[in-house]
């Protein structure tokens, strides 16, 4: 366990260390990053600090924060948890890209949403500083709604940029025509055709490699502002604007496809905070499949499965270890940046043999780019004991932005 | 203009344009053969960077026939992640019996629009040495 921990925390420590002595150009399999979902991590969803066992299927993002429990009793608190996740792939290293290279990551797409996570939270149930610490792994199996890989609304660019390229020809021609005079001069220099040939020229037709002749010279600065100009005068290129909307349509109408995710967690817990005092606590799996239910629905259908010990350090002679089964069902209808749930989980104890239930009413809310925050209440009751108690959550979970260099 | 030399008695010549990945930047592009002298010429091939099949093409034969021909590659394309792969390069090369007679390239920085591309080859027919 210890070994594994030391391991872990060495990859996330000198991974972004290695990228970063490496060029900006070397950053490879980045993409086009749109923050759809919460990013939930299984890290910090081993450390137990949430009531509900529904591990959130997300995108791949480079890094990712998660930290909760920092409002209590109506004030707001330094975090007793948080975890970070990385995502190896997306930090690979290529200084050229290459077709080769883009071959091999659509092939190993699903290896490479392959990601790590390291979480920790404050433990004091059996000291006063005990810690717990995990460390998750989690691949995505079904990710759709991805842009970048979306090769179908990529199809859809590329006939635009078509459009754009062909109305630029144009507007280039227009320009040329409009300065003819300016063309044969570049025309003389570029000596292609003899001075008597380019002086009875009567269009542009008659000057060989006009266009080859205007793209060099608009890289002089007076002519590129004088043609920028032209372009603004005239019916420009209607691409960019197209973009924007095209990008934003495809985010809200792409929040709920279908996903599914697979994640593993390994839990230690240490009586204070070194990590050579950790211990193995439990293991747990994960498996999520994101249902796309109508045009502004989607339900989640959860599976987790953990094996462990419940207090291997409290009860130091006691090593038993015992299986918890959760089946959570979260129901979500809304936008990309607001959705309300309502969750209904049911809950098998070994350890007790107890079933319990959990019922929450809850929001995902994105008031800023990279930044999300979940907030859900609810009944968790248990059916063997029939005790019931209310219980609320409010965390914050942080990704990088869309436009984030974090290079 | 860049000038590429070519053996007009060699196999067939083949033109290939590479891109940065799609998961950089969505490119769209126009091969144009440009006759002798003139500005009138033919479309060689269209496509863009999307499939993972080479955008290549073989020019007319015989082979001869290009000399002084300009090979044309036209693009529009778009930058997908600026803030990562600020930079971009775009490459025609020109092949004959499977060497590379010769390539251009424009390189540039991405900008939050669309961009265009032109870069032209001039065929040269090499000399015969007897």
């Amino acid at each position: 366990m210890k070994r594994i921990l030391y391991r872990a925390i060495l990859l996330v420590l000198i991974v972004p260390q290695y990228i970063y002595g490496q060029t900006l150009d070397s950053v490879t399999l980045s993409r086009m990053k749109l923050n759809f979902i919460v990013p939930d991590m299984p890290a910090f969803k081993s450390l137990g600090t949430e009531p509900s066992n529904l591990l959130r299927p997300s995108i791949p993002q480079a890094f990712a924060v998660a930290l909760s429990e920092f409002y209590s009793e109506q004030k707001f608190i330094i975090p007793n948890s948080f975890a970070v996740e990385i995502s190896p792939s997306l930090l690979l290293n290529a200084k050229k890209g290459s077709k080769a290279l883009q071959e091999r990551y659509a092939k190993n797409r699903v290896l490479n949403s392959f990601r790590i996570s390291l979480g920790s939270a404050r433990d004091t149930s059996f000291s006063p500083t005990g810690r717990n610490l995990a460390l998750g792994f989690r691949i995505n199996l079904i990710n759709d709604g991805e842009m970048a890989t979306d090769m179908g609304e990529l199809s859809i660019i590329s006939q635009k940029l078509g459009e754009f390229r062909i109305a630029t020809r144009g507007l280039r021609k227009a320009f040329a025509e409009k300065y003819i005079d300016q063309v044969k001069i570049w025309a003389k220099d570029f000596g292609q055709q003899t001075e008597s040939e380019i002086d009875k020229a009567a269009g542009l037709d008659d000057i060989v490699d006009w266009d080859l002749i205007l793209n060099k010279n608009l890289s002089d600065a007076a002519w590129k502002n004088k043609y920028d100009e032209f372009v603004g005068q005239q019916r420009a290129p209607e691409f960019d604007a197209w973009f924007a909307a095209e990008k934003e349509r495809y985010r809200k109408v792409n929040w709920n496809a279908n996903k599914l995710d697979l994640a593993l967690a390994v839990l230690g817990s240490s009586k204070d905070s070194l990590l050579g005092s950790a211990r193995f606590s439990r293991v747990d799996l994960w498996g999520t499949f994101a249902l796309r239910s109508g045009a502004n629905a989607q339900t989640l259908f959860g599976v987790n499965v953990g094996y462990g010990s419940v207090d291997s350090l409290l009860k130091v002679n006691d090593d038993k270890k015992y299986l918890h089964v959760a089946i959570p069902v979260r129901y979500l209808v809304g936008t990309n940046r607001i959705k309300g749930f309502c969750e209904a989980q049911y809950e098998y104890l070994q350890q007790n043999k107890s079933s319990n239930g959990l019922f929450n009413l809850g929001a995902e809310v994105n008031p800023l780019d990279g930044l999300w925050l979940n907030f859900y209440g609810g009944i968790n009751f248990n059916a063997s004991a029939g005790t019931s108690y209310f219980r609320t959550n409010l965390d914050i979970k942080i990704t990088l932005p869309e436009k984030f260099n974090l290079f | 203009m860049k000038e590429v030399l070519f053996n007009p008695d060699g196999g067939l010549i083949c033109a290939r344009a590479l891109f940065p990945p799609s998961s950089v930047a969505v490119a769209n592009y126009e091969m144009i053969l440009r006759f002798k002298s003139v500005n009138a010429g033919t479309t060689l091939l269209t496509g863009d960077n999307l499939n993972l099949e080479d955008d290549q093409v073989f020019l007319p034969s015989p082979v001869e026939t290009n000399d002084g021909r300009r090979v044309i590659l036209e693009t529009g394309f778009r930058g997908l992640d600026i803030t990562n792969q600020p930079n971009y390069t775009i490459t025609l090369e020109i092949w004959q019996d499977g060497n590379l007679l010769g390539s251009e390239e424009e390189s540039g920085q991405f900008t939050e629009a669309a961009q265009y591309s032109l870069i032209f080859i001039k065929l040269v027919k090499q000399e015969q040495v007897i």
